[in-house]
């Protein structure tokens, strides 16, 4: 039962699990998972290729039956995990941008034949103003921002604002990232 | 995105700038010209995010205006810093947010805007005023509650009652809870298969890796058998923080020295690893 509430987290947040265990074979013998190589009993290497589909079909699974049982069951795995030196830290920033990520989309009419819910181009000041909140409570955040003095320029800041994000899950970049590999993302 | 080969950052959230020309972008396999690239840096921002669990730094501005992307050095290589390749001059507005999920004392605000004018050398690489004043932005959020991340006061947004609705919100707030504050026994003295490591971390592998001496030399070993027969002289249910800590008086590590020089930004250079 864990498993299956680990699914939909597990595709959007990138874990990734331990080749020797149970959930990684239960993950490769459902697609989710890649065997890219192994020598004997010794070595095995599986990689979690990014999935926008599972992520869009995870991100559904999610929005219907909420995150808190699946926030319980990864819990419950790291507690099976190699240390509280880990990456705790990482996971819960992917979860709150994930969660903003969401729920902004779903504040936004969509057509349901010709789009996807959650994997659409969302504005700045949307995500920011569901990520993070604003110091002043009768206001978004975004607003807040402009009504300080920054020495950032104001015109780029709201060019800025007004630009888009689009993602649905995280993936692993296993080398440096090139600005291409921004604009390829 | 995210990688451990990224130094400074944790994540990195790519932003469409309004104006992109998407038809001037080379091939998504293959490599691109230089046009293609400066296309791609004009059409492109990023939204950089570092998060610090650990750390409890006194002066969150120094971390907020080393969070900033890096470039290739005038070589044209990569250097120890380089976490953007091709991103520079910078031509759009970045946001860097850092994240504290540790210590609150270290907390002025909950949420706070960063840009102030920083010095001229940070320790991670110069600082160019035109970057600096004009085209970072940076905030700190502290804490992991409503008041700093507006997803938690509305989130998840459940086709449910109500009441439901409220429920799984708590839920989730304890359970990020239990994650901030969780602590792991690294051996499981039951000997409980179901109970071993599931998630791989990388920096922590080398522990597990065998009894090859060259791989870490042998005083390494050595002092890993040590604490591996301290660990395991542990009864069930005794594993607690304290007797997890290692002692460092005991066991002898072979950059000791190193690290005792160092002690001015430990706590920075521990986190950048661990987290």
């Amino acid at each position: 039962m864990n498993l299956r509430l680990l699914t939909p987290l597990a595709s959007r947040l990138s874990l990734r699990v331990g080749p020797d265990r149970v959930e990684a074979s239960e993950l490769v013998s459902s697609h989710l998972g890649v065997l890219v190589r192994e020598e004997g009993a010794h070595y095995l290497e599986v990689i979690y290729p990014s999935e926008p589909v599972v992520a869009e079909g995870s991100a559904i699974l999610l929005y219907l039956m909420g995150w808190g049982k699946s926030l319980q069951a990864l819990n419950s795995y790291l507690l099976t995990g190699i240390g509280p030196a880990a990456f705790r830290g990482e996971l819960i920033a992917k979860v709150l941008s994930l969660m903003a990520q969401d729920n902004a989309q779903i504040r936004i009419p969509f057509n349901r034949l010709t789009q996807w819910e959650f994997s659409r181009r969302l504005p700045v000041r949307h995500f920011l103003n569901h990520f993070i909140s604003s110091p002043d409570s009768t206001i978004l955040f975004c607003e807040w921002v402009l009504r300080q003095d920054l020495r950032t320029d104001r015109g780029k800041l709201e060019n800025f604002l007004e630009g888009t994000v689009f993602f649905s899950h995280f993936a692993r970049a296993t080398q440096r990232i090139r600005i291409q590999d921004v604009a390829v993302a | 995105m995210s990688g451990p080969g990224n130094p400074g950052y944790d994540h990195l959230i790519p932003v469409l700038m309004p104006d992109a020309v998407v038809s001037n972008f080379g091939p998504v396999f293959g490599e691109w010209t230089a046009d293609q690239i400066a296309a791609a840096r004009k059409s492109f921002s990023y939204i950089l995010i570092d998060s610090k669990l650990y750390s409890n730094c006194p002066n969150w501005t120094t971390v907020a205006d080393a969070l900033r992307p890096r470039d290739v050095g005038k070589d044209g290589k990569p250097k120890k810093e380089t976490n953007l390749i091709g991103c520079k001059p910078l031509e759009n507005v970045y946001l860097s947010v850092v994240q504290n999920f540790g210590d609150p004392s270290s907390w002025r605000t909950r949420v706070d805007v960063h840009n102030k004018k920083p010095e001229r050398q940070s320790p991670r690489g110069t600082i160019t005023t035109e970057d600096a004043d004009s085209l970072h932005f940076s905030i700190v959020l502290n804490g992991l509650s409503p008041e700093t991340y507006a997803c938690l006061s509305s989130h998840p947004p459940v086709r449910t009652p109500d009441d439901e609705r409220l429920k799984d919100v708590q839920v989730v707030r304890e359970a990020l809870e239990n994650m901030r504050y969780l602590s792991v026994p690294y051996v499981d003295p039951e000997g409980n298969r179901t109970k071993q490591p599931c998630f791989a971390v990388e920096s922590m592998s080398f522990a597990f890796a065998g009894k090859e001496e060259e791989f870490a030399g042998p005083e390494f070993f050595k002092n890993w058998e040590k604490e591996g027969e301290r660990i395991r002289s542990l009864k069930s249910g005794q594993l607690n923080e304290d007797n997890m800590n290692i002692d460092n008086e005991d066991i002898l590590w072979d950059d000791e020295e190193e690290e005792e020089e160092d002690t001015g930004d430990d706590d920075e250079s521990r986190m950048d690893v661990t987290d």
